[in-house]
């Protein structure tokens, strides 16, 4: 079911916790809510489930406008960051409750609940109570409850980040899988950049209740189209430098404390039509700098290094500021030592550092 | 100080504070078995005091007449007090409402106030909607007696569940009211059984209420019956006295040493409330 929201608020007293909201959900995707925490992500959630009435804004089930239909008739399952399962009831009332709800008859009940049981691997506890559950277990509880009335929407509210991290790999996969093989329209809330970024098909950014980007993974990633986008997105983060555009003789260099890089070609055309002597904030990944002995585009000094297995990530500091490389095994220069760095042209990012927006794409 | 020594203290101390108190019953249960006692020494052992139970004390109603009467005033008193208190409680949990801090207040207030003021203002309105002298106009009295307490205890109950779980229930497909009945109510059972016995029991002991409103013998509870043993005009048997109030003690403390875990939740997981 395409889902679309078109304008949506809500508003707490003074507080706006979600503001002039547009997302369009197509039939079948997987989206995820993106934000530091109480940005709005579950406030938004809560509407979509019919629990807030939006303040105002519409929100659109296929053609229809749901806003004041009861969460009850909305046909969608929830899964809650506590779980909230219901303690009273054994694991299999608690699979079964909302088709007791809907008085199927007994037995499509049964053979639902034991193919579901069986779908997200719960056949082993069906006698036991919630508190008798480990918290991965709960969440498979409550990811069967939530689907067994075959939804036509799947609400997730941070359902990962109870689990440990070994877990929240696996789990992560597997809601995946489930989501693709079922087909649901599903839209999953986290403060987790990296799980946003490998289960979701779109991300919705959101900051302090208003949506900063609505993209592709990729795409917010390549070419984040704010600061905040480029800061959020990413680990380690993105680093930023404050430099000025030079021209001189005829060329364009981006040039700050110990940073002097010279542009050429079609970027070089981009950056000159900026305007030569603004101020700009140059914002680089750590996986787009190299760091050699001889020269560069920046003078750098090793600060910490931390070896992170496959890559090592190292800090260093060019004059005053910080910046983080992602560096090859093989590196071994010695902290204190002075090194240069070379960045990638082609994966530079520029922002305006008033209005905190990308100047290049 | 050896670790064996140091756990005694606590027992050694609640030992010499209940001390009082069991003389007390030790001496009741010898003196409704004697004829006469010196302190605690009885004097002619004897079950006569205990023939209330098969044969009424003089012209007073039979004492399975009187437990019929305790209890028809008793249970409906901890039903309705439940009842109301599990909705009320739940309103003021849940839901936002014009007058709903005005309403926490007067709560409080009325709770703490001391009914006995009441009485007489009491008496007239009874008197008014005929209810005077009859069982249902005491258990009416005593229940919003008893709902402030009541409500605020519910209150805390449900302001410990978390809304996840009602708004899972919410979008699992129940109405409000299904919610309330199939989700939120089975989880606080443990408040509603303390809450319905702490009621049944005041209930039971419950004595100004029922002997000021209630003058036909036939239908007083027990505490009264008891009281108008010692209030005889000709002389006091202390003995009689004595056996009735046992009579009256001994299901209380059966239903606390069965019922303890639940009213112990009282205090626990009650009590939290706030506004
Ligand atoms: N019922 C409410 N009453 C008043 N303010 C609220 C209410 N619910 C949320 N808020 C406020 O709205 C803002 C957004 O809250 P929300 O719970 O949606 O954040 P979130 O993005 O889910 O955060 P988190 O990642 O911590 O769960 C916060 O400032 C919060 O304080
Ligand atoms: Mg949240």
């Amino acid at each position: 079911m395409e889902i679309a929201l078109d304008n949506l608020s809500k508003h707490f007293g003074k507080v706006k916790a979600v503001d002039e909201v547009s997302i369009k959900v197509p039939d079948g995707e997987f989206v995820a809510l993106l934000g530091p925490s109480g940005c709005g992500k579950t406030t938004l959630l809560l509407m979509l489930a019919g629990i807030y009435k939006p303040t105002t804004g519409t929100i659109r089930f296929g053609e229809k406008v749901v806003n004041d239909l009861l969460p009850k008739d909305r046909k969608i399952g929830m899964v809650f960051q506590s779980y909230a399962l219901y303690p009273h009831m054994s694991v299999y009332e608690n699979i079964v409750f909302p088709l007791r709800l809907q008085r199927l008859p007994a037995n499509v009940v049964r053979d639902r609940a034991h193919k579901m049981a069986e779908l997200v691997q719960v056949q082993g506890l069906l006698d036991r109570k919630p508190g008798q559950l480990s918290g991965g277990q709960q969440q498979r509880v409550a990811l069967s409850r939530a689907l067994i009335k075959e939804p036509d929407l799947l609400l997730l509210d941070e359902p990962l980040s109870n689990l440990d991290a070994k877990l929240r790999i696996a789990m992560r996969a597997e809601i995946k899988r489930l989501q693709k093989d079922l087909g649901i329209t599903t839209i999953f809330v986290t403060h987790d950049q990296l799980e946003a970024m490998t289960m979701a098909d779109r991300i919705a950014l959101l900051n302090n209740g208003k949506l900063v980007a609505y993209s592709q993974p990729h795409d917010l990633y390549d070419r984040p189209k704010t600061l905040f986008a480029a800061e959020f997105i990413g680990s380690p983060p993105m680093n930023f430098l404050r430099i000025r555009i030079e021209e001189k003789d005829g060329g364009v260099a981006l040039a700050g404390e110990g940073i002097q890089m010279p542009l050429a070609g079609e970027i070089a055309q981009k950056v000159k039509s900026l305007g030569g002597g603004r101020e700009v904030i140059l914002g680089i990944r750590p996986e787009d700098i190299t760091v050699a002995t001889d020269s560069g585009d920046a003078k750098a000094e090793v600060y910490i290094i931390e070896p992170l297995g496959r890559d090592m990530l190292v800090d260093l500091h060019v004059q005053a500021t910080p910046v983080r490389v992602l560096a090859p095994p093989t590196f071994n220069a010695p902290i204190g030592a002075s090194v240069a760095l070379t960045m990638d042209r082609t994966k530079i990012h520029l922002f305006d550092p008033q209005t905190e927006q990308a100047l290049l794409n | 100080m050896p670790n064996r020594l140091r756990s005694a203290i606590p027992y050694v101390l609640l030992i010499l504070l209940t001390t009082p108190i069991l003389v007390g019953y030790l001496w009741l249960f010898i003196s409704s078995m004697s004829a006469r006692t010196y302190g605690l020494r009885p004097e002619g052992l004897t079950l006569e005091n205990w023939r209330f139970l098969v044969e009424p004390i003089r012209s007073r109603p039979s004492i399975w007449q009187v437990l019929l009467s305790t209890l028809a005033f008793a249970i409906p008193l901890g039903l309705l007090d439940v009842t109301i208190s599990s909705m009320a409680g739940y309103a003021l949990s849940r839901l936002r409402f014009p007058g709903r801090r005005m309403f926490l207040s007067f709560t409080i207030v009325l709770h703490a106030f001391p009914s006995a003021t009441l009485l007489i203002a009491i008496f007239f309105v009874l008197r008014a909607i005929k209810l005077y002298d009859s069982i249902l106009g005491v258990v009416l009295v005593s229940v919003s007696l008893g709902l402030p307490l009541g409500i605020w205890l519910m209150k805390g109950f449900y302001d410990n569940v978390s809304w996840d779980i009602e708004m899972a229930a919410l979008i699992d497909g129940c109405s409000r009211l299904r919610t309330w009945w199939s989700v939120v109510l089975p989880i606080i059972r443990p408040g509603l059984a303390a809450l319905l016995i702490f009621s049944f029991l005041g209930g039971w002991g419950a004595y100004i209420i029922p002997y000021t409103f209630l003058v036909t013998a036939t239908i007083q509870p027990i505490s009264v019956f008891l009281q108008s043993l010692t209030g005889d005009y000709t002389f006091v048997n202390y003995g009689v006295v004595t056996a009735v109030g046992l009579f009256q003690l001994l299901p209380v403390l059966l239903f606390y040493l069965f019922t303890q875990r639940y009213l112990l939740n009282l205090y626990s997981g009650g009590m939290k409330g706030g506004a």
